[in-house]
C-alpha cells in the first residue's frame, strides 16, 4: 500500500488522535503550570474578582498570611500564632458556617486576642461575631456606592484614615457569585451611603470585630479605588499574622452514621442467593453433561478449483500485466474466432484476422491491432481491449 | 452420573424455605435434601453396565436416500431400566433420533430404531451407545458408554441413471443396424432377412439369394466381449470442487453409467481406481450384479493427497486384460504436472489400445471469461483464457495421438462419456 493510500485510510484515526493527545497535554501543562486558584478573593487569584493583590501587599509589608479553608484550621493557626498576633479574615460566600460555628470563630478570636474583619457575612453569621452589629439589609442603587465617604458619625480610626471608599460589588464576589452589598449597624457604623443609616462598615465597641458590607474592597480590580487600600491594609495589616479564612464544605457538619447496606436489605437475600449460586451450578451439571463422549467427524478436502484461475488473476493485477492478460484473451479470441470462419486448429492468425475482416467488413489494420499488434498500455486499455475483443466474437459468431 | 431438569427444578423451589427461614439450618437441610434424593435415585437406578448391545446395520444406502439401523438392547440387571440411549453415529450420518428414551423391565429386551439419512458418500461409523439409567424419582442417573462399532455404507447415488433408458435404446438400435453404414473390420455377422426397400444394394447376399429366390440381406451387430478398462484417477487433482461436487464424485457417476451400459452392450467392464496404489478393483464376471460390486467397491473412495503415478498405469490396464481394449482415463486435464504426466502415458497406452480420456470441466471458467466489466474481472477473464487455452492445448495434442476426448461440466460428462462409447461402438472401433 502506498503511502497516500495508507493516509487516506487512516486519517481520521491519526487525526483524532492527534487532537485528543493535544488536549490532553494541554490541559495537563495548564492545569500544573498555573498554579493559581479561581475562586473569589482567593489569596493565589490574580483575576479581578481574587485577593491576591492585598495578600501580595500585606506579604511585602512583613505581615504572614497563611490561608486556611476550615474553622479547624484558622484556630489552630490563630493558636499557633500566639497572643494578640494575627487578624482573621473571614469570607464566607455561601453561607456555610452555622451560627454556632460562627459564635466559636470569634470565641477563638477573643480567646487569641486577635481581630476580626468578616466580609459580607450574613445576619445571623453577624449577630454571632458580635452581639453589638447587627445586619441592615442589602444596600441598593449599585451606582451610587462608587464613591462613600467615612461619614460624621464614624468612630472607627481605620475608616477615618481611608476618608472614602469604592464600596462597588465585583462579578464573581458575594452571596453565590452575584455582587451584592450589605449593610450593617454596630457600635461604629461608618461609610454610609446616601440616603441610608446603616453603613458598609459597622465595628463593635472594642474595635476587635469589624464587619465590611463590600468585599470588592479587598478584590484586586478595587483595591486601588479611592480610599480601599488604606482602609483594607489598615484593618488587616494591624497585626504581624493574617489568617486569610475562606470557608468550605470542610466545615459543613457531617450527618450521623447512615445505614449499611447490610441494614437496608432483607435478611433473606444472602442465604437465597447463594442457594441460587449452588442453583446456578446444578443447572450447568445439568445441561452441560454430555451424552457420551465426542464423535468425530473426518471431514473432506474442499478445494474450488477455480482457485487457481482467482490466484493468477491477482497476480495479473498485482503485477500489471496488461500484455500478458491480453496476450490470453487474444489468443483464445483467435482460436474461437478461426473455428467459427471454419479455418481449422491450426489457421494463421493472418489468416484468422483476414478472414474476420471480410466476414465484418472492418478495415483489416484495426482488427490486426486489437487481435495480433496491440498492447495496452493501462487498465482501462486492457479493459477496452477486452471489451472490444468479446464483441468481435459475438460479431462473427451467430452468422 | 447426570442429572435431570427435574433435579434442577427441585433445587430452584428449595429457594423458597430459605426465603421463609433464613437460618443457616435452613441451608443445610436444603442441601442434604438434594443430596438425599440425588443418592436414593441412584441406589435405585438399574445398573447401565448390565444392558447387552447388539446392532443390525442395513447392508448399504444409497446417499439422499434414508435407512433405518436397528440396535437390540437386553436388560439384564435386576431393575426396571428408565432412562435414555443415544447412538454415537458421526454427525454426517444425520441421525435424526439419535437420543431416545428408554424403558426396558428387568430381564426384558427392547429395540431401538435410529433413522439415518447420510449427506455424505463412504463408510460412516458409530463407535459407542451410552446409556443414561435414572432412579424412580427421575432426579439422577448413572451414565454408561458402551463400545458397540457399525458401519454403514454409503453408496454413490448414481443420479446418472436417469440417462440409461435413452442410452440403452440407442444401444439397441445399433444391434440389426444395416451393415453398410457400420461396415468395417471389426463388425460381426447377425443375420439375413428380406430386402426391404431402402437397403443398401451392397449389403445383399447373392448366394442367400439364389438359394431363396428372393433377395436377402445381411445384417450386422455390433462386436461383443470386448473390453472396457476404466481407470479412475483418485489423485489429489480429484479433489478439486466443481460445481456441487468433487471431480472424483462426478468421475463415479460417469464410470457408473458407462459401466453398466457397456455391460448391456455385451462387453467386459473393470474398473481400476488408482492413484499411487490401487484404491479399488471390480471386474464384471459375466455372472452376478456387476453394478452393485462396483457401487460398493466405489463407495469409500476418497481422494488421496498425493500425485498420480502415470507410468504405473499401463501396467495396471495389463493386469486386466492382456488384449486390445477401450481404456477411459477418468482424469484431469489440468496443464502443469498432471497434464504433462497424462501426455506420455496416453501416448503409450494408444499404442495398444483405443484411449479415451474424460475430464470435468470447470463451468466457473466459461462463466470468467465473460464477464469483462471492470478491471479485476478483465483480469480474471484473461486468467480463465488462459486455463482454458492451456487446456485445449493438452487436449489437441491427446487428440493427435488418437486418444479420444470427453471435456463436459459436471452434469452432463456421465451421457457425453456414454455418447462416446456408443459412437466407438456403432464405428467398430473397439
Amino acid at each position: 500500500m502506498s503511502a497516500a493510500a495508507w493516509w487516506r485510510k487512516h486519517r481520521f484515526w491519526l487525526v483524532g488522535g492527534a487532537a485528543l493527545v493535544a488536549v490532553t497535554v494541554g490541559g495537563l501543562v495548564a492545569s500544573t503550570v498555573g498554579g493559581g486558584s479561581a475562586d473569589a478573593l482567593s489569596v493565589t487569584n490574580p483575576a479581578p474578582d481574587g485577593g491576591q493583590a492585598a495578600s501580595t501587599v500585606l506579604r511585602r509589608h512583613g505581615v504572614q498570611v497563611t490561608a486556611t479553608d476550615s474553622l479547624e484550621a484558622t484556630a489552630q493557626a490563630l493558636a499557633a500564632n500566639g497572643r494578640n498576633g494575627s487578624t482573621v479574615l473571614l469570607y464566607d460566600p455561601l453561607s456555610l458556617l452555622q451560627p454556632g460555628q460562627a459564635a466559636r470563630l470569634a470565641g477563638s478570636a477573643r480567646d487569641s486576642g486577635a481581630a476580626l474583619v468578616a466580609l459580607a457575612p450574613g445576619p445571623l453569621t453577624v449577630k454571632n461575631l458580635s452581639p453589638e452589629i447587627t445586619s441592615a439589609g442589602t444596600a441598593a442603587g449599585a451606582a451610587a456606592t462608587a464613591d462613600v465617604a467615612a461619614g460624621a458619625g464614624c468612630a472607627n480610626a481605620d475608616a477615618t484614615a481611608a476618608g472614602s471608599i469604592d464600596a462597588r460589588g465585583v462579578d464573581g464576589i458575594g452571596q453565590a457569585g452575584r455582587p451584592s452589598l450589605f449593610v450593617y449597624r454596630g457600635a461604629a457604623t461608618c461609610f454610609v451611603p446616601s440616603g441610608g443609616t446603616a453603613g458598609f462598615m459597622a465595628a463593635n465597641s472594642s474595635g476587635d470585630v469589624t464587619v465590611l458590607g463590600s468585599p470588592g474592597v479587598v478584590s484586586n480590580e478595587r483595591l486601588a479605588g479611592q480610599g480601599n487600600a488604606a482602609l483594607a491594609f489598615r484593618l488587616l495589616g494591624s497585626r504581624p499574622h493574617l489568617v486569610w479564612y475562606t470557608a468550605s464544605l470542610k466545615d459543613v457538619a457531617v450527618a450521623g452514621h447512615p445505614p449499611t447496606l447490610a441494614e437496608l436489605t432483607p435478611r433473606w437475600i444472602f442465604p437465597a442467593s447463594a442457594w441460587l449460586l449452588l442453583v446456578a451450578v446444578v443447572g450447568m451439571l445439568w445441561r452441560g453433561r454430555r451424552h457420551g463422549p465426542l464423535v468425530a467427524e473426518p471431514l473432506p478436502v474442499i478445494v474450488k478449483a477455480s482457485e487457481t484461475v482467482t490466484g493468477r488473476a491477482r497476480l495479473y493485477q498485482d503485477a500489471k500485466a496488461q500484455d500478458t492478460a491480453v496476450e490470453a484473451l487474444q489468443h483464445a479470441t483467435l482460436t474461437r474466432l478461426a473455428q467459427g470462419l471454419r479455418l481449422g486448429m491450426h489457421a494463421r492468425p493472418s489468416a484468422v484476422v483476414e478472414a474476420a475482416a471480410a466476414r465484418t467488413g472492418r478495415p483489416r489494420a484495426q482488427l490486426e491491432a486489437l487481435l495480433i499488434t496491440g498492447i495496452p498500455l493501462n487498465d482501462k486499455q486492457m479493459l477496452s481491449m477486452a471489451a472490444q475483443l468479446a464483441a468481435l466474437e459475438e460479431e462473427v459468431a451467430p452468422r | 452420573m447426570a442429572i435431570s431438569g427435574r433435579f434442577f427444578l427441585l433445587a430452584l423451589l428449595l429457594v423458597v424455605p430459605l426465603i421463609a427461614a433464613p437460618y443457616a439450618i435452613t441451608w443445610v437441610v436444603a442441601l442434604a435434601v438434594l443430596l438425599a434424593v440425588s443418592a436414593a435415585d441412584l441406589l435405585l437406578a438399574a445398573s447401565p453396565r448390565r444392558i447387552a448391545v447388539r446392532r443390525e446395520m442395513p447392508a448399504g444406502v444409497r446417499l439422499t436416500e434414508s435407512t433405518t439401523a436397528v440396535l437390540r438392547l437386553a436388560n439384564e440387571s435386576p431393575r426396571l431400566l428408565r432412562g435414555q440411549v443415544r447412538d454415537g453415529w458421526q454427525p454426517s450420518a444425520g441421525a435424526a433420533n439419535a437420543l431416545q428414551a428408554l424403558r426396558i423391565p428387568a430381564g426384558e429386551r427392547a429395540v431401538v430404531r435410529v433413522s439415518l439419512r447420510p449427506v455424505r458418500r463412504g463408510d460412516l461409523r458409530t463407535e459407542h451407545v451410552t446409556f443414561r439409567s435414572f432412579g424412580p424419582l427421575g432426579m439422577a442417573a448413572w451414565q454408561k458408554t458402551i463400545a458397540a462399532p457399525g458401519t454403514l455404507r454409503v453408496l454413490p447415488p448414481f443420479h446418472s441413471k436417469r440417462h440409461l433408458p435413452s442410452k440403452l435404446r440407442r444401444l439397441r438400435e445399433l444391434d440389426g443396424r444395416a451393415a453398410v453404414q457400420i461396415r468395417g473390420a471389426g463388425t460381426e455377422f447377425d443375420s439375413l432377412r428380406d430386402y426391404v426397400r431402402g437397403d443398401d444394394v451392397r449389403s445383399i447376399d447373392w448366394r442367400a439369394t439364389a438359394r431363396r429366390r428372393d433377395v436377402v440381406v445381411r445384417t450386422w451387430r455390433p462386436e461383443r466381449d470386448r473390453r472396457v478398462v476404466i481407470v479412475l484417477d483418485t489423485s489429489r487433482t480429484s479433489a478439486a470442487r466443481i460445481g456441487d461436487e468433487p471431480r472424483l464424485d462426478t468421475g463415479i457417476e460417469a464410470s457408473l453409467l458407462l459401466a453398466v451400459l457397456a455391460e448391456r452392450g455385451g462387453d467386459r467392464v473393470s474398473l481400476v481406481a488408482y492413484d499411487r496404489r490401487v484404491r479399488a478393483r471390480v471386474s464384471s464376471s459375466g455372472k452376478g450384479n456387476m453394478l452393485g460390486a462396483m457401487v460398493q467397491g466405489l463407495a469409500p473412495l476418497q481422494p488421496e493427497l498425493i500425485e498420480l503415478d502415470a507410468a504405473g498405469v499401463p501396467g495396471q490396464v495389463r493386469s486386466v486384460t492382456a488384449h486390445r481394449a477401450l481404456v477411459v482415463l477418468v482424469t484431469s486435464l489440468d496443464a502443469g504436472a498432471a497434464g504433462e504426466g497424462l501426455i506420455p502415458l496416453v501416448a503409450q497406452l494408444a499404442r495398444r489400445h483405443v484411449v479415451v480420456v474424460a475430464s470435468v470441466r470447470d463451468p466457473a471458467l466459461d462463466e470468467a471469461r465473460r464477464e469483462r466489466s471492470t478491471a479485476s474481472l478483465a483480469y480474471r477473464a484473461a486468467a480463465a483464457e488462459h486455463a482454458l487455452n492451456r487446456r485445449a492445448a493438452v487436449m489437441a495434442v491427446l487428440r493427435q495421438m488418437g486418444a479420444e476426448v470427453v471435456d463436459a461440466p459436471p452434469h452432463e460428462l456421465p451421457p457425453e462419456l456414454a455418447d462416446m462409447y456408443i459412437r466407438l461402438k456403432a464405428a467398430g472401433r473397439l
